[in-house]
């Protein structure tokens, strides 16, 4: 237990000096710390739930590959972040090129799960929780229909946190580009939430 | 040309739109893994890990182990000489065995010669022995050498054939890493590097066999 709390308490960088020396201790809890996040770009930049799992397992394995190439330049997450955005492109590139396409999994929240059916759509608290679930739905319909630069840029940005500066670095691209795709992208992911409010705007209007 | 999503825009508004937070909002809304999961692809990490470590020790002691093989191999030779001498000694060989004849023969001189990927024990029989003369190859061990150790005057055959098929499979042939070396003829080697990558070679002519359907790196990797 004081063996975990020490290596909770140790910062990204002396985990990577400690697994660099061999210790697989410092490793286990830097892959453990960063998973979630990492999974949750590749999925989103995958748009799919088995292909992001799948880039996830890449990146976790290239990251160990490459953990003695890692110079601290950047954070320890921006480097493993560009590392899940080049497995997730790839799983991406090699799901178009299969010559059958599966339904993909949508990466879905455990809320979807319990979205109200109709007897119990008068519930308030249901109700809100439906739109909320719609509205997710439109988000991730209009997250896969983006290109793939606006979507790698947009997760990089909401999902990764990473700052303008640390997008370009991981992309090799301009920060000026970073900021128009990002703009753009979300421009057309609000787009939906919009045409949607408006929607029931006119439908409250129609029917008073 | 001006790529549509590289032209001058305005920045985004500082704060964002309400649609905007809502957006990010759901896009952070990622169900995480299970436990299973989670532990199976961290562990898979850590095994590599592991395999890295090993990996990293065999480069360190390539040499070392190279030298240990060979005197281990030369020893081992030796025991089987010794071996065929008792059984012979105790009468319960087959007679017909010309290797455990010369071997025992009185009269025969036994060398002991050293060749990277084998022992070769040969025999040289003298006229005094009723079964004539003869000699018998064994390969008494198969190991890991460096490369250039092995493949004498087709080292550079086989480096470029083991980088071609490495780049084409994806795992880069490193040349710094011992390969193990099994003797499939007496002049034939075959040659599996630590990426998974197998070549064939004539060492008498350094022509490469044609690959198996099969052979090669994984490509998933």
């Amino acid at each position: 237990m004081a063996l975990r709390r020490r290596y909770g308490s140790m910062a990204d960088v002396d985990l990577v000096i400690a697994a660099r020396a061999g210790d697989r201790r410092a490793l286990d809890e830097l892959l453990t710390r960063h998973y979630e996040r990492i999974r949750a770009v590749c999925c989103r930049i995958a748009g799919d739930t088995r292909d992001g799992e799948d880039a996830t397992q890449e990146t976790l394995l290239r990251v160990v590959r490459s953990l003695d190439g890692f110079d601290a330049r950047s954070s320890f997450g921006t480097w493993v972040y560009r590392i899940a955005t080049n497995a997730a492109l790839d799983e991406l590139r090699r799901r178009q090129r299969r010559p059958i396409s599966t339904a993909p999994t949508s990466v879905v929240t455990e809320a979807t799960d319990t979205a109200p059916t109709l007897s119990n759509r008068e519930d308030p608290r249901s109700s809100a929780e439906m739109e909320r679930v719609e509205e997710r739905m439109l988000v991730e319909a209009a997250l896969a229909a983006l290109s793939e630069d606006h979507r790698t840029v947009i997760v990089l940005r909401d999902v990764a946190g990473l700052d303008y500066a640390q997008i370009a670095d991981t992309l090799g691209i301009a920060e000026g580009t970073v900021k128009s795709r990002i703009a753009r992208a979300r421009t057309e992911l609000a787009a939906p939430i919009g045409n949607r409010a408006r929607g029931l705007q006119r439908q409250k209007d129609i029917h008073g | 040309m001006v790529r549509r999503d590289e032209g001058p825009v305005s920045d985004p508004p500082e704060g964002q739109t309400d649609h905007d937070a809502r957006v990010t909002s759901h896009l952070r809304d990622v169900a995480p893994a299970d436990e299973i999961t989670r532990r199976r692809h961290v562990q898979t990490a850590l095994d590599a890990f592991d395999a890295r470590g090993i990996d990293e020790s065999r480069r360190r002691a390539g040499r070392k182990l190279r030298s240990q093989r060979i005197v281990g191999s030369v020893a081992a030779a030796a025991l089987v000489m010794i071996g065929l001498g008792v059984v012979a000694s105790l009468g319960g060989s087959d007679p017909s065995t010309d290797l455990m004849r010369a071997a025992t023969s009185p009269d025969s001189v036994i060398e002991a010669t050293q060749a990277p990927s084998s022992i070769q024990v040969s025999t040289t029989l003298t006229d005094s022995d009723p079964h004539g003369a003869g000699s018998a190859t064994m390969a008494a061990s198969d190991g890991e050498f460096m490369l250039a150790e092995v493949a004498g005057t087709c080292v550079k055959v086989i480096e470029e054939e083991l980088d071609r098929r490495g780049r084409a499979a994806g795992a880069l042939y490193d040349s710094s890493l011992p390969v193990t070396v099994q003797e499939t003829t007496d002049n034939t080697l075959q040659i599996l590097t630590a990426e998974g990558l197998e070549v064939t070679v004539d060492l008498g002519t350094c022509e490469l066999a044609e690959p198996s359907g099969d052979a090669g790196a994984d490509s998933s990797r």
